[in-house]
């Protein structure tokens, strides 16, 4: 009777990811915490999962969640117009003319935006991470209690 | 060849895994050879009343014949002899009441076998803790094949099933694991058939967007599949998964597809969408993270396979030897003991996304290897011709 196995055997090695899993438990068991880049994959799965929640588009979530802040308001906006031709271009020459004007009173407000941004992501981003470390701190001190009960309860009585 | 396929419940009301399992083996059957269904009136596998009329009718173009249930189960009669058999010393006597008990008692089905069991060249028994099975299989072994659909569970190990494997032609297991636990509950060195199991039905399916909107799913979501009861690991699934998504990941949730035995609890990362078609619960998967299978009883999961043939990793109960070996074999996913392991292994499903669509994919090849329709009538067929010749 054949084995439903195909010859070439299974692509993933399931045994040796589920041991590396186990491995990974019992480092944490035996210390009791957890690593910072533990700590920071979990926050970091947190702000995916709340991105995904307000349905910001995934490649903004993405530059959200990234090294740089190229999501932010930028005062460079481009000029641009739908009008083809002729028109298009006068229209393009006088909105130039007319920017650095406008910029005199719009720029000072965007970069206050801008920098009032940067200063809340900073501080959610944090937040999040610090939440974390927090938890997973309690869960350790709960298995170090769970732990000297233990140990309290296997101590003969005096 | 003229099959009799011998089934303690059919129709397309009736919901359960070794009937559906039933009743789409028959329906490919009948694309080659001449099926009749041979059944009770039920459809309650809790009180077998009858609910259809007894006498010939057709069920999905297929021909099935009727034996009305002689005798209700009631839970006076049942629950505390089962519990005793399962869990407690007794005596063979005691297992022969469980078996009526148990039920369904239908002596005109027997009655039928005996009389006209020569208008059958093959006959084909599902589910071998019924009572239709444990008699019916009795009237012409030689020519019987029988699907057990055995779980690890107390019942298998009684003695009134001990010499029930040995009397078939063949036997079409669900797994190497189910033909290994018969083979040590029935102490014989080896038993005849094949690891056959079952396919999955085609259905259209739905883009993951459209399936969202229309059942109103958001957000990320892990899918059960399933009756909702306590025996198939639900309770834990409910308690672990509520401490995951408080202490790892709040905007989680699991999607539960099946009718609810036990309540689903009121909790915001909880959805319960009830019994879908086919076509809405294979999208339903399609669109999740994962599935996740807690039962620590099975013999074969079609739900499994469901989210194998959608291309999606599985977490299942490592207690369950069946599953952990089909997740082992097929590279299709994780299992997990306690529920640190439990945690570990969502967690790590969920943020190495490539790694997890790799062991979806890699379930849906081994679906299609061994439990593609082509694959498993090509079983059938041998075990069929085998059992025909001798």
């Amino acid at each position: 009777m054949p084995e439903p196995t195909g010859p070439e055997g299974p692509p993933v090695d399931v045994v040796r990811i589920m041991k590396e899993i186990r491995e990974s438990i019992q480092k944490k068991r035996e210390q009791g915490l957890y690593t910072d880049e533990e700590v920071e994959s979990l926050a970091g799965m947190r702000l995916r999962a709340y991105g995904e929640e307000a349905r910001i588009d995934g490649k903004l979530l993405e530059r959200l969640l990234g090294p740089t802040h190229d999501w932010n308001i930028s005062v460079d906006y481009l000029i641009r117009t739908t009008r083809p031709g002729l028109a298009g271009r006068a229209l393009i020459f006088t909105k130039k003319l007319v920017r650095p004007f406008v910029r005199l009173y719009t720029d000072h407000l965007l970069n206050r935006q801008a920098q009032i941004n940067l200063y809340f992501a900073h501080l959610l981003h944090n937040n999040v991470r610090e939440t974390a470390r927090l938890q997973v701190e309690l869960q350790a001190l709960r298995h170090r209690c769970d732990a000297l009960e233990r140990e309290r309860g296997a101590r003969p009585a005096r | 060849m003229r099959i009799g396929l011998v089934v303690q419940r059919f129709g397309e009301e009736v919901i359960g895994g070794a009937e559906l399992h039933a009743r789409w083996i028959a329906q490919h059957l009948a694309e080659r050879h001449r099926v009749e269904v041979l059944t009770t009136c039920a459809v309650d596998y809790l009180t077998w009343e009858n609910a259809y009329e007894p006498g010939e009718t057709r069920v999905a173009g297929l021909p099935v014949r009727r034996f009305p249930v002689a005798r209700r189960r009631t839970p006076e009669g049942f629950d505390e002899l089962s519990s005793k058999v399962h869990f407690f010393d007794h005596s063979d006597e005691e297992e022969r009441r469980w078996m009526e008990e148990h039920g369904p008692v239908t002596p005109g089905l027997i009655r039928h076998l005996e009389t006209r069991g020569d208008d059958y060249d093959v006959l084909i028994f599902f589910s071998y803790r019924y009572w239709t099975t444990f008699h019916g299989l009795r009237v012409h072994p030689g020519k019987s094949i029988l699907v057990p659909t055995a779980e690890q569970d107390n019942a298998v190990r009684l003695r009134i099933f001990r010499d029930l494997f040995l009397l078939p032609a063949a036997l079409a297991f669900n797994s190497p694991e189910e033909r290994e636990l018969l083979m040590e509950v029935s102490g014989a060195p080896g038993l005849p058939g094949e690891v056959v199991g079952v396919g999955i039905e085609d259905a259209p399916v739905v883009p993951p967007d459209e399936i969202r909107r229309r059942l109103d799913v958001l957000g990320d979501y892990v899918v059960y599949v399933g009756r909702i009861e306590r025996e198939k690991g639900c309770a834990r699934l409910f308690d672990e998964f509520a401490r995951y998504v408080r202490e790892q990941a709040p905007h989680l949730n699991l999607v539960l597809v099946g009718k609810a035995v036990l309540p689903v609890p009121v909790h915001v990362n909880f959805t319960h969408l009830g019994v879908l078609s086919e076509t809405e619960k294979l999208s339903v998967i399609g669109a999740s993270r994962l599935l996740v299978h807690p039962s620590p009883y099975e013999s074969l999961s079609m739900a499994l396979l469901e989210a194998w043939k959608m291309g999606r990793p599985a977490l299942v109960n490592g207690r369950c030897t069946v599953l952990r070996g089909q997740v082992q074999r097929a590279g299709g996913g994780l299992y997990y003991g306690p529920y640190e392991e439990f945690a570990e292994a969502l967690t790590w499903l969920l943020s190495h996304g490539n790694e997890a669509d790799t062991l979806g994919r890699s379930g849906r090849a081994y679906f299609e290897r061994h439990y593609s329709w082509p694959v498993i009538m090509e079983k059938y067929e041998r075990l069929l011709a085998c059992v025909s010749a001798s």
